[in-house]
This record gives C-alpha cells, structure tokens and sequence, in this order.
C-alpha cells in the first residue's frame, strides 16, 4: 500500500528516479536543472521554517512527490505567508494517490496561492478548496520563423523573417515618453516602487528588493538577462525583468510591473522588451500574465504584434482568514505576473 | 457488511461510463491497484456519490481502504447514510 510521508534528505535519489520516469522525454540537463531549484528554493528565507516536501512511497520506492514553496504575500495590507504546491508528480499507476499527497499539502499549509494550466490539477485543488480567480493573460510573438509550427524552404523563410522584422520594427518603434534604462541590478528604488504599488493593490506577491535579487539575481537559476526600468528623474514608473533561455533563445518577461494606472508604461516597456529580445536573438517571447492595473492592457500586447494563446494558467487562492480570502478571490484585487511564483520557477 | 444493491448499481454505472471504457466492473475487482482510479476521477467520483446518495464525503473518506473497490465504495457510502 502506498502511503504519503515527509520528505526527507535521504529521498533525493529516489525523487531524482521518480522525476526522470514522469519526465522522461526531458533531456539529463533539464532534469539536473530541475533537481538544482530546489536547492536553490532552500535558499529562500522562508524555507527553514516554511518549505515542506513529500513523497509517496510503496515499498522503499518513491512514487510520488510533491513541495510546498513559501512566499510572502501583501493582502489587505497584511503580510501573510501562502504557499504553492510545486513539482506534482506521481507515477502513473498511483493515480488515485495523487489525491493524497495534494492533500497533506492543504492539510499543511494555512494559505496557498497557485497558479497552474492542468484541468487535473486544478480540479483536485479546487475540490481541496481552493477558489478559482482568473485565468493569466497568454500571449506569443514569433521573432524568426524558427518557432512557427511548419517548416518553411530556406528562400522563403529568408523573405518571412524579413517580413517579421520589418512588421515588428514599425509595430515596436516608438518615441519613449520617458526615459527607459537598462539596470545592472535591483536597487533601493524598487522598494519604494513596491510599497507605492502594494499601497493601491489589496493583493500582491511582495517584490521588494530582497526578493527580487533572490528572484533574478546571479545566483537563481533565472538570472535577468536585462532589467529594464522607466523612469522619471530618479523615481520608477515601472520595470520589466527580461530573461533569454539559454537553450531555445525564447524571449521571457516574467515581471513587467509599473506604478498603477500607468498603462502607457507599461506598454512603453514591452515595446523596449520586443526590441531588447530582437537584438539579443531571440527566437520568439512567451508573455504571460494577470491583466491589471499595474501592467499593460492585453489590447496594447496585441497591437505590439503579440498572439494570444489559447492555454492559459489559472490563479487559484485559499486563505484561511475569511476576509483575506474574500479580498483574493476577486481577480480586480490583484497584481500578479508569471515570474512571482511557483509558476514561473520551471521556466528552462 | 452487506450492502444494498441499490447503492452499488450506481457506483458500477459510473465507473463503466468514466472509467472503464464501458468493460464491466464485479464488486471486487481493484479498482486502485488495476490503475482505474486517477486523481481526477477520484474527485468527480466524491461529488458524484455525494449528489446521488446525499452524503457529504470528506477529504479524509478518500483513502486506498475506502475507494478499493466497489463494495467498499458502498460501504463508505452506507456508512455514510447511517
């Protein structure tokens, strides 16, 4: 019988097992890499006391896992702690014990905000309680005919990648209305930012400085490729974390946040994203996130030359404070983008 | 524990309409160790016993004892009535 207990040390090769046979068309690199966030996760200040793991095991062999990641979260002006569920897997003939471990999860935690594209998933949640909020904004842009679905002769793909540059240049060249500069790191200004922001958003993963390096900085393994910030004299209006995947040169902008209600900066700022991925060869730029005041109007994305998607993530919330859930059920509380969370951590 | 037939019918009906593609399930058969049971079913199946029979079924109910089979699917849900 398979039973669900706390993760221990001595479980990693077993899990390293487990996730090689439920990710088995992953090549080694992806799966070391896979392994080594959550090494990087311990990291995380909340993680002596709030990171909690656990493995299905039948026997002495691992058959299921899954972690529970910590974060701080701005609600109603509390901080309070949620978690996500992370790295769900189980082998496919424990189907049923799935339940199980997702279950220790909601028995564990007091809080949880989740964020996942799964129907399984996100149905067994929401049977364990947690309410559905939104669906995440999904959006595409192909910058090369690499990443379109069909294989085009090498004359015409010449003549439709000029094509893509040319459409993209007219669509993403612009008179900045401020000034757009490219940061080597997160400075104290982005903690003003933040609690300029948090002041006037009742829901809001905390991003101040702190988290933000830990997020994007040398040592995760989603180091900002470039930071773009906009600004008025020395006071941020908005920034975006831009990242380039080292293996399929995709263009990924896990964090655009500006000052509420200053669409127009953030649409300057995925107007200067576009440019940036181009110059940095990028192939296409995969953008997703929660439609709200402190990022860009999703009819903006479009008019930059972005297609939506039809997959999109959903945002799943439980709070154990009535009010607190209450405020985070409704998606017009919120401001959240891919890059905040559990999410956005798998991202290659 | 006899259990009356009235509640297994049911049971039997939804497996073979969302779990076995239609192949017959006998009172026995295992339904978590033959693989028929996912995560998901598992789920539709609790809100389906709870709306036909009137139970409410908590997520403790869901164990690998209460869901092997069908007859101990009906007992959790006789169980459940009394």
């Amino acid at each position: 019988m398979a039973v669900v207990r706390e993760f221990e040390p001595a479980d990693l090769d077993g899990v390293k097992e487990l996730r090689a046979r439920a990710f088995w068309h992953a090549t080694p690199e992806r799966l070391e890499r896979d392994a080594s966030i959550w090494r990087w996760l311990e990291t995380h200040p909340l993680a002596a006391e709030h990171l909690h793991r656990w493995v299905l095991v039948d026997g002495d062999r691992i058959v299921g896992f899954l972690g529970a990641i910590p974060q701080y979260y701005r609600i109603a002006g509390r901080r309070v702690v949620a978690h996500a569920p992370g790295e769900y897997m189980v082998d496919s003939n424990y189907g049923f014990h799935a339940v199980l471990l997702m279950r220790a999860f909601f028995r564990t935690v007091e809080n949880c905000v989740t964020c996942d594209w799964h129907p399984e998933v996100l149905r067994v949640q929401g049977w364990l309680g947690a309410t559905d909020v939104v669906d995440l904004e999904a959006f595409t842009k192909p910058l090369t005919t690499a990443k379109l679905p069909v294989s085009l002769p090498r004359p015409v793909g010449a003549v439709v990648n000029l094509g893509l540059r040319v459409v993209d240049s007219i669509l993403t060249t612009g008179r900045d209305r401020f000034e757009i500069k490219v940061l080597d790191d997160f400075d104290d200004r982005f903690d003003r930012f933040f609690e300029a922001v948090s002041s006037q958003v009742p829901c809001i993963p905390e991003k101040d400085v702190a988290f933000l390096r830990w997020r994007y900085g040398e040592s995760s393994p989603h180091t900002a490729s470039a930071i773009l910030a906009a600004l008025d004299g020395d006071d941020l209006l908005g920034y975006a974390v831009l990242r380039v995947t080292p293996t399929d040169r995709a263009g990924l902008m896990p964090d655009v946040t500006v000052l509420p209600g200053r669409h127009d900066v953030a649409r300057e700022l995925v107007r200067a994203a576009a440019r940036y991925f181009r110059r940095a060869g990028a192939t296409v730029i995969w953008y997703r996130f929660l439609a709200s005041p402190v990022g860009p109007r999703p009819s903006d994305v479009r008019r930059l030359g972005f297609i939506p998607r039809k997959r999109r993530p959903r945002l799943q919330v439980k709070f154990a404070d009535p009010e607190l859930h209450q405020m985070a059920v409704n998606a017009a509380n919120w401001a959240f983008s891919y890059g905040d969370e559990e999410v956005g951590f798998w991202d290659e | 524990m006899t259990v009356d037939g009235a509640v297994k019918g049911p049971i039997r009906e939804w497996l073979m309409a969302n779990a076995t593609g239609g192949r017959p399930v006998s009172d026995d058969q295992p339904l978590i160790r033959d693989g028929l049971l996912t995560s998901l079913m598992v789920v539709e199946l609790v809100m389906f016993l709870e709306q036909q029979f009137g139970v409410v079924i908590d997520d403790m109910d869901v164990s690998e004892e209460n869901f092997a089979s069908i007859q101990a699917i009906a007992e959790l849900v006789d169980r459940k009535r009394a």
